[in-house]
Parts: C-alpha cells; sequence; structure tokens
C-alpha cells in the first residue's frame, strides 16, 4: 500500500513539484527513524509461531526496514522524479537489536536517478528523534512532505520598519567581537516557511481505500498505480542485495518494464 | 471614588505628543524604505507598525513623565 499517493498534501506538492516551482530538484533525502524493537508478542505456548508472526524480521519472509518502510520513501521519489533510480548502492548492519532477527536494524543507501540526481536515504529503529521525512531540494526552495511544509531558498523579508528596529537592537545590545571570526558556521537558516497544503487533516490511508473500493467496482485500476508499485518493490529488493553484495547495483534487464 | 476630569487644554496637549510621535515614527519608516530599498507601498501597509510603535513611544515616555512628577511632588513636600 503506497498511501502517499493519495494524500492531498502529496498530490499537490507533486503538482507544484512538476510545475517546477522548486525550481531543478537536485537532491531529495529521506529517512525512516523508530526506536523499539518492531516485534509483536509470541504466545509462550506456541514459541514456534515466532517467525510466523514477526516475519517482518525475517529474510525468508521480508526485508526489513527497505520493503515496510523504504519502499514507501522510494515510490515518493520516484513519484516525484517520475521515473525509477538506475542504480543503488548501500549499508547496513544490526548493531542494536542483536536479537536473533536476520533483517538490518539499520539502513543507509543511495539510489542515482537517469539526471544525476540523488536519492540519498537511510533508516534505522534505535533513535526515533528525527522520525520520518521526505525532504525534496531544489534550486529554488525545499519540500517537506510529511510535515506539509515549503520553504522558499527566498523567504520574503519584513517590513523595512521591523528590519530597521532590529538593527538598531543588536547595534545596541549585540557583543561586539574584538577578534572577527574567520569562519562563521552555516548552520541552518530559522526560518519556519510555509504551508504546502490546507487539506492536511484528511486521512490517506481511508483516502485510499476508498479508492481501492472504487476500482474494483468500475473494474480497473490506473496502470500508473502498478507501476509505481512495481518499481518501489522492486528498488527496495535492490537496495538489499547492493547492501548484501556490498556492490552498486543497476537494474538487470530482465526487470525492464 | 472620585470622579478623574482631563481638562480639554490637557487632552489636546496629549493629542499633540502622539500625532508629534507619530509624524516622527512615520519619518523614521520612510527613511527605513530608502535604506533598505524596501517598496513604497509599504507607507500605507505598514502603517499599523507605525501607529503601534507611536503608542509604545507614548507609553514609554509617559512613564518617564509620571516618575518626574513623582519626584517632583516629594521635592515639593519636604
Amino acid at each position: 500500500m503506497h498511501q502517499r499517493m493519495f494524500s492531498p498534501v502529496y498530490l499537490e506538492a507533486v503538482e507544484r513539484l512538476h510545475n517546477g516551482e522548486l525550481g531543478e530538484i537536485t537532491q531529495i533525502r529521506a529517512y525512516w527513524h523508530r526506536n523499539n524493537n518492531w516485534r509483536r508478542p509470541v504466545p509462550e505456548k506456541k514459541p514456534d509461531l515466532d517467525r510466523k508472526i514477526n516475519w517482518r524480521l525475517y529474510e525468508e519472509y521480508s526485508a526489513g526496514l527497505l520493503t515496510e518502510l523504504a519502499s514507501h520513501q522510494i515510490q515518493v521519489a520516484n513519484w516525484i522524479k517520475k521515473s525509477a533510480p538506475v542504480s543503488v548502492m548501500g549499508t547496513g548492519s544490526i548493531n542494536y537489536w542483536k536479537d536473533g532477527r536476520e533483517v538490518y536494524d539499520n539502513v543507509a543507501c543511495i539510489f542515482s536517478y537517469p539526471d544525476g540526481m540523488q536519492l540519498v536515504y537511510d533508516s534505522m529503529i534505535s533513535n526515533k528523534h528525527y522520525g520520518l521525512e521526505e525532504q525534496i531540494l531544489g534550486s529554488k526552495g525545499t519540500m517537506e512532505l510529511e510535515v506539509n511544509k515549503y520553504y522558499s531558498e527566498y523567504p520574503p523579508t519584513p517590513p523595512a520598519i521591523l528590519q530597521l528596529i532590529n538593527d538598531i537592537e543588536k547595534d545596541i545590545f549585540d557583543v561586539i567581537p574584538i577578534g572577527g571570526a574567520s569562519w562563521v558556521p552555516e548552520t541552518a537558516i530559522e526560518y519556519k516557511g510555509e504551508f504546502i497544503s490546507d487539506n492536511y487533516r484528511m486521512d490517506e490511508t481511508k483516502l485510499q481505500l476508498e479508492a481501492f473500493v472504487k476500482y474494483i467496482r468500475v473494474g480497473k485500476a490506473p496502470e500508473e498505480l502498478t507501476k509505481e508499485g512495481y518499481h518501489s518493490s522492486l528498488w527496495s529488493l535492490l537496495a538489499e542485495e547492493a547492501i548484501k553484495t556490498g556492490k552498486k547495483i543497476t537494474l538487470p534487464d530482465k526487470y525492464i518494464i | 471614588m472620585r470622579d478623574i476630569t482631563v481638562k480639554g487644554k490637557t487632552l489636546k496637549r496629549e493629542l499633540l505628543l502622539f500625532f508629534f510621535l507619530f509624524v516622527i515614527v512615520f519619518c523614521f519608516n520612510v527613511y527605513a524604505i530608502v535604506d533598505y530599498k524596501a517598496p513604497w507601498t509599504e507607507i500605507i501597509s505598514e502603517l499599523h507598525y507605525v501607529l503601534l510603535i507611536s503608542f509604545t513611544v507614548y507609553l514609554i515616555i509617559g512613564i518617564i513623565r509620571l516618575i518626574v512628577l513623582a519626584i517632583k511632588t516629594l521635592l515639593n513636600k519636604t
């Protein structure tokens, strides 16, 4: 299920991105961080059911973070780029939840797109401070889709009178350095941005299920949905291969559609 | 409770003071527009800031005047 394709925020954001509002998209960064062991309770009397109940943790059934979480964000990147990646390289390990699981508890991958743009991705389940996000970085601005935010590279300047008061205040209260710093850290700009869409309260999962029922009724679903699902699943699995082999993986010819 | 009566002369003086401050802050805004190369529409669009700053300055001056008045009254009593 790639429910973001049914989210009003994502639909509006992607339309604006395709209209070039962010200029040239030069990088996409995405991450999904959680802090839990991802295990579901197994009945004490039936410990052999662990592999079935906790199927996400075993290679036989899952590629872990890549197929369960990353695939959603790879889909978003592909949707925005109107293209699938051309290669992936990555790394991963089990560095915290050493409890017999077989899938990585942390991964980091770089997907390259035909125009040279990179999707820089990471996921982990031992720290949740940063949560999840897809950051779309363009020459004219940035979008953070999960929090419905748009940041222009050229934020609107405050009125002149406020700038003047601010400068006077700085002149009076700021510390005057005796020896000027040769380098100032380029930390993030404090700019709160604007909302991408006003429709952020709509439940995208519900919208997706409504669409699913509608497609059953009409007996057909848009081909684009199948393609999006195919490419995101495929590249999740290719990322797993890249991690396992330690090589840069390109798309095998047999998977081209 | 005693009624507070404001004389017409006092009211006129206070209004004149506020108007004077408003003109100064208005000029301040014009200077800022020129200095920061902002659009001239800010003369009208930022009038609310001009009013707010004028009122704040008026209040600050009012507090200072009250303190001066209190000191004068104390000195006269002694």
